[in-house]
């Protein structure tokens, strides 16, 4: 686990590790129930107040995707990743689970989604960075932009800091590689049209970093996938807007798209 | 007995959507503007064919009807016609604000100097997910809805009301309708709990859809209630809502009404993933009084969720065929239920959009034999 990782208080989730072929992956995981599976964004892990939140009602189990710990990555694609991390969620014996991604391990999410149909409950998408169509290299943001781009709310949340130098050589390499140009083919666009698990794709009106247009993309071509935009956030929902953020996400992986439903009493008084 | 056009204004663009709701990239102004322009013509033509009233609803995002606010069109459609009665059957009160859906009903009456009819209904299962609204709670909000409504047309002073799902500390509707109490209000009698609110209360009653011999144990239940309430409802306040296609001879009609009515109502979210029809589907079990707590099947960790269940609706037979077989389809409504209004739409426009020349002529040609005899019988 690198030290400028911005990690958060370790003070609800326990630090563990499981070993597959070539790494030892570091997890953190707290709380019982359905099993939410996380995979952070590049910048690696971040829990803070929303997951501590979402621990509450669910067993949180969130990877450091293999390649941002101090063991190389020399997948080639993120079908290459998404299958390690089956690897690693089977090694902890979890048959089905609901799965969320944030940003870069959004798409992994996503294809992970596409690997194993058959164990993936729901998948939620936190501004998912597989698509980037008008979007930005976070890396070549100038500083007056870096923060907004990621944060509405800097004194909400986890802080936000600049990117690690040290940590930026190491794994920035791997996720240009995985990331590729962020647009979309026909051949993509097909095996989109064929995930039907239910989906919710998140961006923020606000983010700076990957355009929330991309999310009418995965909405048009996702037969079974809403695309929500969260008011007043930018690219990082879960920090920016712990709250919405935990209200939404949770409402949809325990009803799933009977959260379209609304089920919240408003009588006044009997 | 009344004959009154339900315009629906389908989209007049070949690109309904594939999916449910359809996505607004189908929809394009221009064929929106031609969608209202031709639906004004088609009421133009019912209008010279000696139709009563002319009819809108409200539905949201869907291009089979384009009138979200179906007030608006009441007002343009008041404007061009002058004369004529109109209708707004109805305002989906539950997923609205009764106060301002007072203010802006009190509005039109004005305007429209006392032809305007209004219908308070509970809205279809997919209009709760049009706002988010809660359709457990569809019933009660609807009831206590169409009460304050009727308050804030008749309380001559400032008054605060303290209800079960609604709270207001401070209402005092201008302008007052023209009609003292208000425009007349129908409420749905498709369950026995509408007819049994629109008996109580003295309101009219409307029926859609559904096959006469349904809906005639509930008109009686509105007519009991009514009596048990001090008043006798009249044919006058019983109406029933059904499509039509009329042509000269029976295959005629039936192809064109078929071609276009496809797998009828429920095909209306045949794009929609199982999920979300699981998810429609919870809500007209919510409406139908399932209570919430109640699991249903749509289980998340059941895979296969399979297809939900079809709407408990009994359908009734669509006024499809030659003038004289919808006349007797439409004597059929009267005497089973006691109707003295039908109300028809021109088509179920399910797979796509009837050409305007078509739907104004067969307007027209309801106009030379259907509408005169309804209008000439006492069934």
């Amino acid at each position: 686990m690198s030290e400028n990782l911005h990690l958060g208080p370790l003070d609800v989730f326990q630090a563990r590790t499981v070993a597959v072929p070539g790494f030892d992956i570091i997890y953190f995981e707290a709380g019982t129930g359905p099993v939410l599976v996380v995979f952070p964004g590049a910048g690696g892990p971040r829990l803070g107040p929303a997951f501590e939140a979402l621990a509450g009602q669910f067993r949180v189990i969130m990877f450091e995707l293999p390649g941002w710990g101090m063991q190389a990555n020399d997948v080639a694609d993120f079908d290459g990743l998404a299958a390690q991390m089956s690897e690693a969620i089977t090694a902890l014996g979890i048959d089905t689970y609901h799965l969320l991604g944030t940003s870069f391990g959004g798409a992994c999410a996503l294809h992970l989604a596409m690997l194993d149909t058959d164990k993936v409950i729901s998948l939620t998408l936190e501004s998912p960075a597989k698509l980037r169509v008008d979007s930005v290299n976070p890396a070549e943001l100038p500083p007056e932009k870096f923060l907004p781009a990621f944060r509405t709310h800097p004194e909400r949340g986890l802080p936000m800091l600049p990117p690690d130098p040290e940590f930026m050589d190491r794994v920035w390499p791997l996720v240009m590689r995985l990331a590729g140009d962020g647009m979309l083919d026909d051949a993509f666009a097909e095996r989109l049209s064929n995930l039907h698990v239910r989906t919710l794709v998140m961006f923020g009106t606000n983010d700076g970093v990957i355009n929330p247009v991309n999310g009418s993309t995965y909405r048009s071509l996702m037969p079974n996938c809403v695309a929500m935009k969260v008011y007043d956030a930018a690219h990082e929902i879960s920090q920016d807007r712990p709250e919405a953020f935990v209200d939404a996400v949770s409402d949809f992986v325990r009803r799933g798209m009977n959260f379209l439903v609304n089920d919240t009493d408003r009588l006044i008084n009997p | 007995m009344k004959i009154e056009f339900f315009q629906t204004f389908t989209y007049a663009g070949p690109d309904h959507g594939q999916s449910w709701p359809a996505p607004p990239s189908a929809c394009t102004s221009e064929w929106a503007a031609a969608t209202y322009s031709n639906g004004l013509d088609e009421c133009s033509v019912a209008v010279d064919a000696g139709f009563d009233t002319l009819t809108f609803a409200e539905h949201h995002y869907s291009p089979k009807q384009l009138t979200p606010n179906p007030m608006i069109m009441a007002g343009i459609a008041a404007d061009r016609f002058p004369g004529q009665q109109v209708g707004v059957f109805g305002t989906d009160l539950p997923i609205t604000n009764p106060v301002r859906i007072a203010e802006e009903y009190a509005m039109l009456d004005t305007l429209l100097g006392g032809r305007l009819r209004v219908a308070m209904l509970r809205g279809t299962p997919n209009e709760y997910l049009t706002y988010f609204d809660n359709p457990w709670e569809s019933r009660e909000r609807h009831e206590e809805g169409t009460l304050l409504i009727k308050q804030c047309w008749t309380e001559p002073e400032p008054f605060a009301w303290e209800g079960r799902y609604f709270r207001y500390r401070n209402v005092s509707v201008w302008p007052r309708p023209c009609n003292p109490g208000g425009p007349r209000v129908l409420v749905s009698a498709n369950s026995p709990d509408g007819a049994i609110f629109a008996g109580r209360h003295g309101f009219d009653i409307g029926f859609s859809y559904m096959a006469p011999e349904a809906c005639a144990a509930n008109a009686d239940l509105y007519r009991s209630t009514a009596a048990g309430a001090g008043w006798t409802p009249t044919a006058d306040n019983i109406q029933y809502r059904h499509s039509a296609w009329v042509a000269e001879d029976e295959q005629s009609a039936w192809g064109t009404f078929g071609q276009y009515a496809g797998g009828g109502l429920h095909a209306l979210f045949a794009g929609a993933s199982q999920d979300t029809r699981w998810a429609l589907a919870r809500c007209g079990m919510a409406m139908a009084g399932i209570m919430r707590g109640v699991p249903d099947s749509s289980g998340l960790e059941k895979r296969d969720l399979g297809d939900p269940p079809a709407p408990p609706l009994q359908p009734g037979m669509p006024f499809v065929g030659t003038p004289d077989t919808v006349i007797g389809l439409i004597k059929n409504v009267a005497e089973t239920i006691g109707a003295g209004r039908v109300e028809i739409h021109a088509g179920f426009s399910v797979t796509g959009y009837i050409p305007t020349e078509q739907t104004q002529a067969m307007v027209a040609l309801m106009g030379q034999h259907v509408v005169p005899t309804v209008h000439a019988e006492n069934w």
